[in-house]
């Protein structure tokens, strides 16, 4: 029985290899009273119901799009649906999850993120990996991020902590030349947000605005916590986004999956930053040889 | 954000049932001239009063109102009013114990009614109180309770802090738990906590990580005085992950004591940050809309 995760990689070059190996996963789960999910292309997903027949029925096929929107969101939307599950009396769920890789190289981070913030749970998840689409690149990708790979991989699978601190987060969000403000923080968190709180209201609609409030609190509070000295605040405005930047001197974010793992599981430190990072529109964290900063991007 | 409105008087005079003020005097004179009005108003709207005093003043205040009020020695040969040690009431040689004095106002108060008063009207100078090292740290939760008790039952309270004496902070929590303030408050408290009209209570203004402890301790501790079960946090100006945590652990103490946990009032973002921390899965809250 599965009792912690179980995270395999399919590579595959034809439609029929595609089903010879979910179709069976599938019906083992339902067999089993799994929970089971599918998060793929409108197309595999359009043969997968043809090929499980009736079957179909006990399978809850989610939009790939909605999943895979980024990172946060794809952990986002494994963790509801795992919750659905567990809340329905399923005590495990097998996942067929098709990664729709964006072109951010920030997608990278997913397969280890995912790795490692759902190590506890009781699912068995295959991410098929199309070899046909997709470049040699990822392909690599799939077999160093998956402990097990069907075919067997070329290459050694990477675990997760070693993985992420090779893989820099990059903020895509434009950020302009000129700050529109830039403040140091002592401990006076009021004030921050009287300041911080005026330009928000200035620049972005009133519930976004809120949002973003919340957000840089919990960042700076954070930077106050633990960092050595005061904290900076920088905020840039574009056309299409409003972005702050908050940075401490002091010891570095412990965490590298820091904002990623859902609440259930959370240390203290990590809940600030997991509704940082649901809050944003985009977000990443960057370390230099003074200490962390966060950066969090409000569009419109 | 907007600052939070502070709930002033200006006039010892001019206070009604329900009211619990908190009253920072920089100088003793200017306190013990001003008790005899509150006094008086008390007598002639046929209320009983009760002074708790500390040792220095009882003489000069109880001499000064005999003095200046009339009828006053005949109330207090009546039982209509009675000075005491503020000591002696409130610790009398062992721990304070906030349940006991709770009841005990309570129970004051349905006595004054029984016996043909309008209301209870109490004056408490608290300074030596809180720094007696059994009440210090839980004097703030108390006042909390008894704002609370300012709401069910026919109760005017008046409590009294020595600026010279009492800290900055100490003072500015003491006025976020109490619904009116009357003097000069060196730090203005950024949130409030009160009871209300229909028995709930009242989270306002900004809550953060510096305060969301001391919140969820005094709010949990007063969870068995809120009958309604409601939380009223309409006037929630910035809740942090710390605060919504607090307010969660107020929700969870309200539904152990038999609660429908009803939260009222939410603004946005709230709601949202509610279901990004899972808090449903800690407790049961019914959201209302005012």
């Amino acid at each position: 029985m599965t009792t912690s995760l179980v995270h395999d990689a399919l590579i595959y070059a034809s439609d029929e290899e595609f089903l010879a190996h979910t179709v069976p996963f599938l019906r083992e789960g339902i067999a089993e009273e799994s929970g089971t999910v599918v998060a793929t292309s409108a197309r595999n997903a359009a043969a997968l119901r043809d090929s499980l027949g009736a079957d179909a029925n006990e399978v809850l096929f989610v939009d790939s799009a909605d999943v895979y929107a980024s990172p946060i969101s794809a952990v986002v939307a494994y963790n509801d649906v795992l919750k659905s599950f567990y809340d329905a009396g399923r005590k495990k769920v097998r996942a067929i999850g098709e990664v729709a890789y964006g072109p951010s190289q920030n997608w990278l981070r997913y397969e280890p993120i995912a790795h490692e913030v759902f190590a506890n749970e009781p699912l068995h998840v295959i991410c098929p990996y199309d070899s046909r689409i997709l470049p040699p690149l990822l392909i690599e990708h799939a077999q160093r991020t998956h402990p097990r790979v069907q075919p067997p991989a070329t290459v050694a699978f990477v675990p997760p902590h070693e993985m992420l601190a090779s893989l820099q987060e990059v903020m895509t969000t434009e950020i302009p030349e000129s700050a529109a403000l830039s403040m140091r923080v002592g401990s006076d968190l009021p004030q921050m947000r009287r300041v911080i709180g005026r330009l928000l209201d200035r620049e972005l609609p009133a519930p976004r605005a809120a949002e973003a409030l919340v957000a840089i609190n919990e960042l700076v509070a954070n930077g106050i916590r633990h960092g050595e000295a005061a904290v900076d605040v920088t905020v840039w405005v574009s056309r299409r986004s409003l972005i702050c930047r908050v940075r401490n001197e002091g010891p570095a974010i412990p965490d590298p999956f820091a904002g990623y793992r859902p609440p259930g599981s959370l240390p203290t430190r990590g809940m600030g930053l997991w509704i940082a990072r649901r809050l944003a529109s985009e977000s990443i964290i960057e370390h230099d040889a003074s200490g962390p900063s966060v950066t969090l991007a409000f569009d419109r | 954000m907007e600052a939070m409105t502070r709930r002033r008087v200006s006039n010892i005079d001019e206070l009604g049932v329900g009211d619990h003020v908190c009253w920072a005097y920089d100088d003793p004179d200017t306190f013990v001239r001003a008790v005899p009005r509150y006094v008086a108003a008390g007598l002639a709207r046929h209320q009983r009063v009760v002074c708790y005093l500390s040792d220095t003043m009882l003489d000069a205040v109880r001499t000064r109102v005999v003095g200046e009020v009339s009828g006053a020695s005949d109330a207090i040969a009546s039982g209509a009013l009675t000075f005491s040690r503020a000591l002696d009431a409130y610790i009398h040689s062992r721990p304070f114990e906030p349940d006991e004095r709770i009841e005990g106002y309570s129970q004051m108060a349905d006595e004054a009614i029984a016996d043909g008063y309008s209301a209870l009207r109490i004056l408490g100078e608290a300074t030596e109180i809180v720094e007696d090292p059994s009440a210090s740290d839980r004097w703030p939760a108390y006042e909390l309770r008894a704002d609370l008790l300012t709401w069910r039952k026919p109760v005017i309270g008046v409590c009294a802090y020595d600026t010279r004496r009492c800290g900055a902070r100490s003072l500015s929590m003491l006025e976020a738990v109490h619904g009116l303030s009357l003097g000069e408050f060196a730090r203005a408290p950024i949130f409030h906590l009160g009871g209300g009209s229909e028995g709930e209570l009242t989270i306002s203004g900004e809550i953060d990580v510096h305060a969301a402890d001391l919140i969820e301790s005094m709010g949990s501790g007063a969870a068995g005085d809120v009958r309604s079960g409601i939380l009223d946090v309409s006037g929630l100006r910035f809740i942090d992950v710390a605060g919504m945590r607090a307010i969660a652990t107020i929700a969870s103490s309200l539904a152990s004591e038999g609660n429908v946990v009803r939260m009222r009032g939410a603004r946005y973002p709230f709601r949202r940050m509610w279901s990004l921390m899972s808090l449903d899965d800690r407790v049961t809250a019914e959201f209302e809309t005012l």
